[in-house]
């Protein structure tokens, strides 16, 4: 499997009011052909802006730098018209809020044919059957007479559906996920996670979700990637990580996960302190403030990326075992 | 469609009864009348008169006479302009102000939204703030100022334009009292344009259509424009009445036969029937205009439409 999207030393920085925040601070990341690739981190991680900047869809005040390569072109700084090519074709990013994210002013058929309309030399009657043809992989009934609705005439999971769709339409080799299932209940939830596993099994699109969910991640990814402070904390395979994690922020998200099979405990488990200022991020590891096997050298320099298994990295010095939190529960 | 637009049409005549009702009594029961002069006239006279245009009747009765004649078109005649019906007086001066008025707010639009739409498009750019620092100063100057100095510029110094006068409403005359009543109006609806097209470009459904890569003009045009215009319509009902409210002061200025001054001599000649009909003519003007916008709001809101 060839890595199709090379990230190398990206970092995403903004210029606000109260200083530069750096939300991302140089990530390696390589996609795979048809992989699942789970991106999980608490709010502030950076998580979306990364991905954000991929797309080339960062606000204003916010800038990329370093390398994002796709099948081998380089995409940051790439022509506004060159780079909406790539988008919608090669890759393409659906939203948390399908209530939002879809425009209440057009119908569901204009806003999906406009994706091919706009990309490919192809008649409106071509699309609007190609339209048809993806409402019906992803599930919707009567997808015909949907296509001359509008947003508000369908439910949460059914926008997150068309969101879907339409990221689909034209075939992309990426779709990025961000939080597609945060706002949905856990039974309409569960059912775009199915939909997503099956979508890629059909259509070939590898996909990247990212999430706060360790749970999510657990049905759907085949790798993870643990984000804090704008960094890389862990990179496993999934079924490494949940059995053999390598880093305290990953012990400390999994044991904030709860639990229907683990002896019952008073309290839920959660790291203590909160998420770190982005304006004013500590010299050395960002996780060091609230871990609990932190090290003198920890607050000075940040540990480097590091092969602890195969495909399994970490950036952390602790060289001993982990598990403090499982002793207190 | 139909159905919303019929149920808002209907929505609009209670409320002109309203009007009608509230400013008739709120009328009558201000202190003198239209016969109170300084010299008193003799009784017998005055008893005459006010018989004569039922004044003598009480004013419940009053009220069901004149919502009568009102029904059948006719505004009555006017106390102080003898011999001259309401009906004549509003014929005569209205289209001035619809003339003048209409010009000011097209143009207003005109130029407004194209302002405020390229001020979004290049936020924090000279193209942003020249012309939105241009508006704030258009806003902070009072037609009575403006008016002045455009006359001052225009046809005093230039010799382009007539200082005033209304000729039967030649185009010359036209120019300088719809620009000076427009400007404030356009620097209002640039600013207006601009917000909500700054709002609508950060919403997410923009995001969505960027990330399907669309060019740009077709997120602009197709994504952005509409829901950026949607309260530019609601806005047209309000700016209809500031523009006649405006006209009063244009009217006097540039000395137009308009019927903002029948407005205020009749309110404080006590000029009863001239007032309530410039009143119900101002009532129904904005009740028109902001059905005109109901409509187009659910013309461009599919979700108006559909409740």
């Amino acid at each position: 499997m060839a890595a199709f999207l090379e990230i190398r030393n990206l970092s995403v920085s903004f210029t606000t009011p109260d200083g530069i925040v750096h939300a991302v601070n140089d990530i390696d990341l390589d996609l795979n052909e048809r992989e699942v690739l789970g991106v999980v981190g608490e709010s502030g991680s950076g998580k979306s802006q990364f991905w954000l900047a991929v797309m080339g869809l960062l606000a204003k005040n916010g800038r990329a730098e370093g390398s994002v390569k796709l099948e081998g072109e380089e995409l940051l700084g790439l022509s506004h018209s060159r780079l909406n090519r790539l988008r919608g074709e090669k890759m393409t990013m659906i939203f948390q809020d399908p209530m939002t994210a879809l425009n209440p002013y057009l119908t569901i058929g204009r806003q999906m044919t406009e994706v091919l309309t706009s990309h490919r030399k192809i008649k409106r009657r071509e699309a609007e059957r190609r339209a048809i043809e993806v409402l019906k992989a992803v599930h919707i009934t009567g997808a015909e007479e949907r296509l001359g609705m509008y947003p508000h005439e369908f439910s949460g999971g059914m926008r997150q559906r068309v969101m879907i769709a339409m990221a689909l339409l034209a075939d992309p080799k990426v779709l990025i996920a961000d939080e597609p299932t945060t706002n949905l209940d856990v039974t309409v939830q569960a059912q775009i996670l199915a939909l997503l596993n099956e979508l890629r099994d059909q259509f070939g699109t590898a996909i990247v979700f990212v999430t706060h969910d360790l749970g999510v991640i657990a049905q759907i990814a085949n790798r993870v990637v643990v984000l804090y402070g704008g960094r890389t904390m862990e990179q496993a395979r999934v079924k490494d990580l949940f059995a053999q994690y390598r880093h305290p922020y990953t012990e400390g998200l999994l044991y904030s996960v709860p639990r229907l099979d683990a002896v019952r405990t008073e309290r839920l488990v959660t790291i203590a302190g909160n998420p770190p200022d982005l304006a004013r991020l500590p010299p050395g590891c960002p996780f060091a403030p609230r871990c609990v096997y932190v090290e003198p050298r920890c607050r000075r320099q940040m540990p480097p990326l590091e092969a602890v298994g195969p495909d399994h990295l970490r950036a952390c010095f602790h060289a001993g075992d982990l598990g403090r939190l499982q002793a207190a529960t | 469609m139909l159905k919303y637009t019929l149920k808002r049409f209907f929505g609009t005549i209670p409320t002109l009864f309203v009007i009608i009702t509230l400013s008739f009594f709120l009328l009558h029961a201000a202190p003198g009348g239209p016969f109170d002069m300084e010299r008193a006239m003799p009784p017998q006279i005055k008893a005459n008169i006010l018989k004569m245009y039922h004044l003598n009747e009480p004013v419940w009765k009053q009220y069901f006479l004149y919502l009568g004649n009102i029904l059948h078109g006719n505004f009555g005649p006017s106390y102080v302009y003898r011999g001259t019906t309401v009906n004549d007086l509003i014929k005569q001066g209205f289209p001035v102000d619809l003339i003048v008025g209409g010009f000011a707010l097209l143009g207003a639009l005109l130029i407004g939204i194209p302002i405020g739409i390229i001020a979004a498009l290049r936020q924090n750019s000279p193209w942003d703030y020249g012309p939105m620092a241009a508006a704030m100063l258009g806003l902070s100057i009072p037609n009575f100022v403006a008016a002045p100095l455009l006359i001052l510029a225009f046809a005093v110094a230039l010799r382009l334009l007539p200082a005033g006068g209304w000729a039967g409403g030649s185009p010359l005359f036209v120019i300088l009292p719809a620009v000076s009543l427009g400007l404030p109006l356009i620097a209002y609806v640039a600013r207006m344009m601009r917000g909500s097209m700054v709002e609508v470009l950060n919403s997410p459904f923009i995001r969505t259509a960027r990330a399907k890569g669309l060019p740009e003009h077709t997120v602009i045009l197709r994504h952005a424009l509409r829901p950026a215009l949607l309260p530019m319509v609601s806005f047209l009902g309000p700016a209809v009445v500031g523009v006649i409210t405006g006209s009063i002061v244009i009217e006097e200025i540039f000395g137009l036969p308009g019927i903002g001054r029948f407005f205020v001599n009749g309110a404080l000649n006590r000029d009863y029937t001239l007032v309530m009909g410039v009143t119900i003519l101002y009532g129904m003007l904005i009740l028109t205009f902001n059905f005109i916008a109901d409509v187009l709001y659910g013309f461009l809101d599919p979700r108006t439409r559909h409740q």
